[in-house]
């Protein structure tokens, strides 16, 4: 049975199509770069997968479940805005999400927020928005979920907090999950996908294996992204 | 749940400062009069309306601002937060009335205290008595609070279902007109028909409503004081009631 499963999903939001009979499948210990400019659905499908809001049509299974409260206890999403409770500090966080998620690893947290310069008892108010988007990896990646999904996380922050939250990911991300990032700083994330999906208007223009593609069509992610959004 | 709740109160404590505040301000106010009300300046009837309708203004709108203040959780970025936690979003609507009565629950014990410290120690009664004396008439100034009160309570009322069907129009229109036209509807019909009980009760002789009732403390039930009664039952119905109506219907999956 695989991990995730879409059939003919569709989102319409109003009279706008956001996502159009998406069949995709995902399983477990892959990094699956989602790709695509803005608006092209990619938020709107991790929404779902979330149980964030519910599909216009189609069907999204996740171990054979639809989405619901249970579906939740093994889905990380990440969202690109800053979500956390701005009176929170740091370790109060921790202790949020430990009260709430079985699997929210509180030490990982703590030794995560070590690695990435973050001062535990600041408050989340006073953060940069670099070190805003660190704590947001950061509590991401210390639940041991199933789906683990990370929505622009490079997004509006500089070089060297890119570089940190990418070796963040690579490192921490728990290796049984499947993990979807979104972005559209192709470059950036090729080194560490697996599969790529690229999503243009809510519909899947490609998807495929990274390596397959350099071998088979000899091209990067970055070109095969270029070509076709490029037109 | 307790999580919950535990979260809740600690995330909204500058708000429930702010409630607690505007309590005090309306319903701490006259209560030293309910409880020494003195029959030679004819409070015995006027304070005990006074002191209710103060106090359920002062709770009740209170209590609506929290909860308006709750409603932006729907549509704001902390939503996420929220929602994604493998809790229903019946579980949270409940955490958040129960908050919410909590937190009245508690502004209800600070009035207390406050005008009891007020009798005894500050000597308010008297500083109250002799400002009211001022005052031409206690049954208009009652009427003029009244009406006051009335008004504050509906605009806020109006503010919350406009923010809950702009919330709920926002993804999905036709269903968000009718919840807005239900509640706009409840909203015109429901005081019409609690005016008209509390106007043909308020019309009675306080003796009247005394024989109906029987054996109760006279500046508590009389006539007036049943119509503000029945108003606060009312209020809080209508409350508890929005906040319920709102928890079902995003708990329906309007797609918000």
């Amino acid at each position: 049975m695989s991990l995730l499963k879409t059939e003919k999903l569709t989102k319409i939001y109003q009279n706008r199509m956001a996502l159009s009979s998406i069949n995709l499948t995902l399983e477990s210990k892959k990094v699956y770069g989602l790709l695509g400019p803005n608006g092209s659905g990619k938020t709107t499908l991790m929404k779902l997968i979330a149980n964030l809001m519910q599909p216009t049509s189609g069907q999204l299974l996740i171990n054979g479940e639809k989405p619901s409260v249970t579906t939740r206890a093994t889905v990380a999403y990440m969202p690109t805005e800053s979500f956390i409770y701005k009176s929170m500090k740091l370790v109060d966080v921790g202790n949020f999400y430990s009260d709430f998620f079985e699997d929210f690893n509180q030490e990982t947290y703590l030794n995560l927020l070590d690695e990435m310069e973050l001062p535990k008892q600041i408050k989340v108010s006073a953060l940069s928005s670099g070190m805003s988007a660190k704590l947001r990896v950061a509590v991401t990646l210390s639940r041991k979920a199933q789906i683990i999904m990370l929505d622009e996380p490079l997004n509006g922050i500089d070089l060297l907090t890119r570089d940190c939250i990418i070796k963040t990911i690579v490192d921490n991300s728990y290796e049984e999950a499947a993990i979807i990032i979104s972005s559209h700083l192709v470059e950036l994330l090729e080194p560490i996908l697996d599969e790529a999906i690229l999503l243009d208007k809510g519909k899947i223009v490609y998807m495929g294996n990274v390596e397959n593609l350099r071998e088979n069509e000899g091209i990067s992610v970055a070109n095969k992204y270029r070509e076709v959004f490029g037109s | 749940m307790m999580n919950l709740i535990k979260y809740e109160l600690n995330r909204n404590k500058l708000y429930l400062l702010l409630v607690t505040v505007i309590t005090l301000v309306f319903g701490a106010l006259p209560l030293p009069f309910a409880i020494n009300g003195d029959p030679e300046l004819g409070f015995n009837i006027i304070v005990p309306a006074l002191m209710m309708i103060l106090l359920i203004y002062g709770v009740g709108l209170g209590m609506l601002i929290f909860m308006i203040l709750q409603q932006r959780e729907v549509w704001n970025r902390n939503g996420v937060l929220l929602f994604s936690l493998p809790v229903s979003r019946f579980k949270i609507f409940t955490s958040k009335i129960l908050t919410g009565l909590l937190a009245t629950l508690g502004l209800l014990v600070i009035i207390v205290g406050y005008s009891i410290l007020y009798i005894n120690i500050l000597g308010g009664f008297e500083i109250l008595k002799e400002l009211y004396a001022y005052i031409p008439s206690g049954f208009t100034f009652a009427v003029v609070l009244s009406v006051i009160g009335e008004w504050l309570y509906w605009i806020m009322t109006i503010i919350f279902l406009i923010v809950l069907s702009k919330t709920i129009l926002g993804h999905n229109k036709s269903k968000g007109w009718i919840i807005a036209l239900i509640a706009i509807g409840l909203i015109i019909v429901l005081p019409i028909g609690v005016s008209i009980v509390s106007l043909v009760l308020m019309s009675l002789e306080p003796t009247v409503s005394q024989e109906l009732i029987g054996g109760l403390e006279a500046n508590i039930l009389d006539s007036t004081s049943i119509s503000i009664w029945i108003s606060l039952i009312f209020n809080w119905f209508m409350a508890i009631g929005m906040f319920i109506t709102s928890g079902i219907f995003l708990d329906k999956k309007l797609n918000i």
